[in-house]
């Protein structure tokens, strides 16, 4: 494929993900990192990013469904959870995590569990999204062009 | 009513009953003289004839006495109708006995039983007969001859006869009663219920506060009651109200009586009137018009309660609630006023943290226009580093200002209570304000009197701090001349001459060349005499000292400082808003001389929060005083262990006789054009050099700064040796570090510095190894005072005072000290890693999120630094104790133990390495040469490793709290590059990217 075209796309996606919110300056900061040296920096911790998550959300599944529910541990976990996503730029998914602590501070096992679905939600939307970023980026690497760069 | 009235009346009342009572009886002879009640009874006359009303009383009693009587005549006329019909009965009965008898003599006598049974039941109805009855029946029983029977009945004949006897008197007796009673005169009847109801009236208002009258149509009394018992009735009858007594309000009482009368109405008023009779009164009058059957008003009758009490408090009540709704206004106010104070709180407090937000980034310029001073710079370049750095000292110096002035004005400032050393204060802040003097020409002096303790408890920080402000002020402003800072003891006499004799340079100057000192201060200007000697206070041998310390036993003392200039002076006009924030003597001194204005302010709020009062005294062109008292604690062991120390010296032979402690120690320090011999000469800027006066040892402070001095003296090689160890050691350091590529800044730091360690040649005997010893303990325990701020500070005191450890100091490290002083930020920790290679810096991440491990490993990789990861606090405290790190980032919240648990726990750990290394030097100390010594100690790890918190929580209160667990400095999350790399280079401001 034409390697100009897969960078329009790439920056094209990158753009709509910024500006709908799913990534922030943060996910920049990580672009800024990767370079030759380092050159799949982005991929692995995206990939870290999911597969914490990916236990994470187990955990606090499993952890709400407990009764009585342990708060302090859910609290726990959403704080890794915050802690991650904001590393990555996930923004959207760190302003749910926000919602999420708050309920958790209240005891509010409702909005807890709301709380859960919507991060759940929220997470599924930015990993198929990274997902085709990342699959972009490796089609663009592969085809010997440059990742386009966002200021 | 006024007490005097009071008194009158109750002193009256007795008398009153009495005479009244007599006055009575003598006009009505009546049998109940209760109460006095003044009237005319013509009058009463005159009503019962023509008055309405009036009879209505009178004719009731009438009444009701015929009512009485017509009772009586009825109840007596029942009885006499029952006796009547008993009477009746009685003959009927009397007929059938008769009859009975008769048909029983003639018939037979047979049925006896029945008779006496007829008799049985008479005897029931009329009790009377029953003794005759049974006198009947045993008669009966006895006999039944015809005498008998006529016997009989001749008795009974008698008994008819008798009860119509009893009869006729009883009918007899009725007539009589009805008589006598339709003869009773009703007047005495009347007389006597009068005079009960007239008891029970008088009764019923014995004691009442309330006056009742008649008054005539011309308003003149008639009648009077009261219980006013001054007057006579002469004085009442026949007069008005305002005839009988006047005053304000009389009239009024007059004119409503009046107002009345002309009505016809009834109406009560509440009238206050004031005469010389009843003094102050008030009433509720009620008056009612009296009249005629003609309806034409003929009088008035009126009562009047006095409700002078009721009154007044009633007055009471309505000032009352006039207060309570003043106050409740003013409380209004006052809630508004705090309302805004907090808001203004708020604010301040915000100031503080934006202070702080500003000083991070600020430090972060700071710090690289360091480095690049160190660089290897053009002229030009340099003195652009050099506006630069001084501006951004300004607006430090300004962000801290105003931090501290948030503070007071928050209320947040604590002050500390530790010990330390006044003369150090005044040698330290005197050796800062040298390097701040920038090409002037002063002599700057430090004299501090003997009574002084050596250690005293307060706030040094804080003191230092003022004293800091103050002389720099004064350099600021004086071109020429003199600035000084002096520092006694309140209320000591002899100070107090010495001060009047010359110490104000300015004040009395015509004085100045009386005092010797000042002779020689002024020989010293002229000649530019680099050193120079103070000879002016006698020798003190240790029996004097210890009468001195006698004196101060006492734990609290009252010192008493002042910082005198030869400056610019200050217009008098401008004294009162001196201390005001943001306030400068004029506008033009503020464009001329440059500052914030905030510094004496400061000064101020310390010196008054530490229970002080910071005045000025100035003069224009000639210079200001400004002067203070602090209350301060003398430590009483710590004086008794400083005399029995120059006890011991002194017993060792007769040099140190003459080097023992003298209390009283005095320095100036000139700054001269030219570089004395033993500093680095090729310099082009400004050396400031010291010079201590010993001022009890002569000897020595000429000699001064050889090294004969010390050799010459054998009795304490020991610690003399130690000394000079130190002296030349630095002086080799510096030597060292001549070939290096150093700032004009660093250079001047050191030559800060090196006077102190000259000075510790000199002064040896002031600072002891012990002491500075224990000192240097009592900082090591400053882990729970935790202010970074603090722990920094008494390190330092702990280093000036340390001479052994003085030996060890790295020129980074003297560096460090220096930047300390100048600065008083995070910035001092920034120099202590020139040495090491970048990639050699150990760095340790406490940080449980694999994500933010990951990122912030490649973050540093970026500078090519490489990480250790502890996943939680524990293994971090772990990681430390195994490996010596230069800088540890920590998450702050983390599982199992946190950052904050964790940073102190390696503080803690840190404490104990420290003291346990320090004992081993020493040790060595004692034994090794200089050179090895100082060989040795260049390797020297720093004792405290910077500690970066890492979180997501900014708020100032928490940055409080990182800081006050031991934290040095914080990275907001997510971490940035550009943060992190800002924190990295305040500590390691060579820090280099690696990579592009």
């Amino acid at each position: 494929m034409d390697v100009a075209k897969l960078q329009r796309q790439h920056v094209d996606l990158t753009h709509a993900l910024f500006k709908e919110g799913f990534l922030d300056d943060q996910f920049t900061q990580l672009q800024q990192l990767q370079d030759s040296t380092n050159p799949d920096f982005v991929a692995e911790v995206v990939a870290l990013f999911f597969e914490d998550t990916d236990r994470l959300l187990s955990e606090l599944t499993r952890a709400l469904e407990q009764d009585p529910v342990d708060y302090k541990k859910v609290d726990a976990y959403v704080h890794q959870f915050k802690g991650s996503s904001s590393s990555i730029g996930a923004h959207r998914v760190k302003v749910v995590c926000i919602t999420f602590r708050t309920c958790c501070d209240e005891g509010n096992r409702q909005g807890c569990w709301q709380a859960l679905q919507q991060v759940k939600h929220e997470f599924i939307l930015i990993k198929s999204r990274l997902e085709v970023l990342l699959q972009l980026e490796q089609q663009i690497l592969a085809a010997g062009g440059e990742i386009p760069f966002m200021e | 009513m006024g007490p005097e009235a009071t008194k009158k009346i109750s002193s009256m009342w007795v008398d009153r009953i009495t005479r009244f009572a007599d006055k009575r009886a003598e006009l009505f002879q009546p049998k109940w003289t209760i109460e006095p009640a003044i009237a005319d009874p013509g009058r009463l006359i005159e009503l019962l004839q023509y008055g309405t009303t009036d009879f209505d009383m009178f004719s009731n009693l009438t009444k009701q006495c015929d009512d009485k009587q017509a009772n009586a005549v009825r109840l007596l006329r029942e009885q006499r109708d029952i006796l009547d019909r008993q009477k009746i009965a009685n003959e009927s009965k009397q007929r059938e006995i008769l009859e009975e008898l008769s048909f029983q003599v003639i018939e037979d006598g047979n049925r006896p039983h029945y008779v006496f049974q007829e008799e049985d039941d008479l005897r029931d109805e009329a009790p009377l007969q029953v003794a005759d009855s049974k006198r009947n029946y045993e008669i009966d029983e006895g006999d039944d001859s015809a005498d008998h029977w006529k016997g009989i009945v001749n008795k009974l004949d008698h008994l008819l006869s008798e009860s119509l006897c009893r009869e006729e008197a009883l009918i007899r007796q009725i007539n009589e009663k009805e008589e006598a009673e339709n003869k009773a005169f009703p007047i005495e009847e009347l007389e006597h219920r009068l005079q009960n109801m007239n008891t029970y009236l008088h009764l019923a208002i014995k004691n009442s506060p309330f006056v009742c009258g008649h008054h005539d149509r011309e308003l003149r009394y008639r009648f009077l009651y009261h219980y006013f018992p001054t007057l006579t009735e002469e004085d009442i009858i026949g007069k008005r109200d305002d005839e009988i007594h006047s005053g304000p309000g009389v009239e009024d009482v007059v004119a409503f009586k009046r107002e009345v009368l002309c009505r016809g109405y009834p109406a009560k008023r509440e009238i206050t009137f004031c005469s010389e009779l009843l003094g102050q009164m008030t009433y509720v009058i009620a008056a009612e018009p009296v009249f005629s059957k003609d309806r034409e008003v003929v009088g008035l009758n009126y009562v009047a309660v006095d409700i002078t009490k009721q009154a007044i408090e009633n007055e009471k009540l309505i000032r009352l609630r006039e207060e309570v709704a003043v106050q409740k206004a003013m409380e209004s106010e006052l809630h508004k006023t705090i309302h805004i104070t907090e808001e203004t709180m708020r604010a301040k407090q915000m100031l503080a943290t934006m202070s702080h937000e500003i000083r991070s980034p600020l430090a972060g310029v700071v710090s690289i226009a360091e480095v690049l001073a160190t660089t290897n710079l053009d002229g030009e370049q340099r003195e652009m580093v050099d506006v630069m750095l001084s501006s951004s000292d300004l607006i430090l110096q300004l962000i801290n200002d105003i931090a501290d002035l948030s503070k007071f004005e928050s209320g947040a400032l604590k002050l500390e209570a530790k010990k330390f050393r006044p003369r150090e204060v005044v040698k330290n802040v005197l050796q800062m304000a040298v390097a701040s003097m920038q090409g002037k020409n002063l002599v700057l002096e430090g004299y501090v009197a003997e009574e002084v303790p050596i250690e005293v408890i307060g706030d040094v920080l804080r003191i230092r701090q003022i004293l800091t402000n103050l002389v720099s002020n004064a350099i600021k402003f004086t071109h020429q001349g003199q600035v000084s800072i002096t520092l006694r003891i309140q209320g000591s006499s002899n100070n107090m001459q010495r001060d009047t004799a010359g110490h104000h340079p300015i004040l009395d100057n015509a004085n100045r060349c009386d005092s010797p000192r000042m002779e020689l201060t002024e020989d010293i200007q002229n000649s530019e005499k680099t050193f120079s000697i103070f000879s002016e206070l006698p020798v003190e041998g240790p029996e004097h000292m210890n009468r001195d310390l006698d004196k101060v036993k006492e734990a609290n003392i009252c010192l008493f400082c002042e910082v005198c200039d030869t400056g610019i002076g200050i217009p008098e006009n401008a004294i009162p808003s001196l201390f005001k924030e943001y306030t400068q003597a004029s506008s033009t001194t503020a464009r001329k001389y440059g500052g914030t204005g905030l510094g004496l302010a400061i000064c101020k709020q310390l010196v008054e929060l530490m229970g002080g009062n910071l005045s000025v005294k100035s003069k224009e062109n000639e210079g200001s005083s400004f002067f203070f008292t602090l209350n301060c604690k003398s430590h009483k062991d710590i004086l008794n262990r400083d005399s029995n120390k120059g006890n011991k010296m002194s017993d060792k032979g007769p040099h140190c006789k003459s080097n023992s402690p003298s209390k009283e120690a005095s320095w100036t320090f000139t700054s001269a054009s030219h570089a004395s011999g033993i500093l680095p000469s090729d310099s082009k800027f400004l050396l400031a050099t010291l010079n201590i006066a010993a001022l009890d040892n002569k000897v020595e402070v000429e000699n001064f700064p050889t090294e004969t001095c010390a050799e010459g003296q054998p009795e304490e090689a020991s610690s003399k040796r130690r000394t000079l160890a130190a002296a030349s050691s630095t002086e080799k350091c510096v030597k060292s570090q001549e070939h290096e590529v150093m700032s004009r800044r660093s250079q001047l730091e050191e030559c800060m510095v090196r006077p102190m360690e000259d000075h510790v040649v000199s002064d040896q005997s002031e600072t002891k190894t012990g002491d500075s010893r224990t000192k240097f303990s009592s900082s090591s325990d400053s882990r729970t005072t935790n202010s970074l701020e603090h722990k920094t500070a008494n390190g330092l005191d702990a280093m000036y005072s340390q001479q052994p450890e003085r030996a060890k100091l790295t020129s980074c490290d003297q560096e460090k000290v220096a930047a300390i002083y100048t600065q008083n930020t995070t910035l001092c920790m920034h120099t202590n890693k020139y040495q090491k290679e970048q990639n050699q810096l150990n760095i340790l991440l406490a940080e449980d999120n694999k994500v933010n491990v990951m990122v912030a490993r490649s973050m540093l990789q970026q500078f090519g630094l490489q990480l250790d990861v502890a996943y939680n606090g524990a293994e971090a405290v772990k990681a430390v104790k195994t490996k010596q790190y230069d800088l540890i980032l920590m998450d702050v919240q983390m599982p199992i133990m946190d950052g904050l648990e964790a940073t102190q726990t390696i503080r803690g750990l840190e404490l104990q390495r420290n003291s346990s290394e320090d004992d081993v030097r020493e040790q060595c100390q004692s034994t090794q040469s200089p050179g090895k010594s100082q060989g040795t100690s260049t390797l020297q790890y720093p004792s405290r490793t910077p500690i970066v918190a890492m979180t997501a929580d900014t708020f100032p209160e928490n940055v409080a709290e990182f800081m006050a667990h031991g934290m040095d400095s914080f990275v907001p999350k997510p971490v940035t590059f550009k943060k992190l790399s800002q924190v990295l280079r305040e500590f390691f401001p060579w820090l280099k990217e690696v990579k592009s």
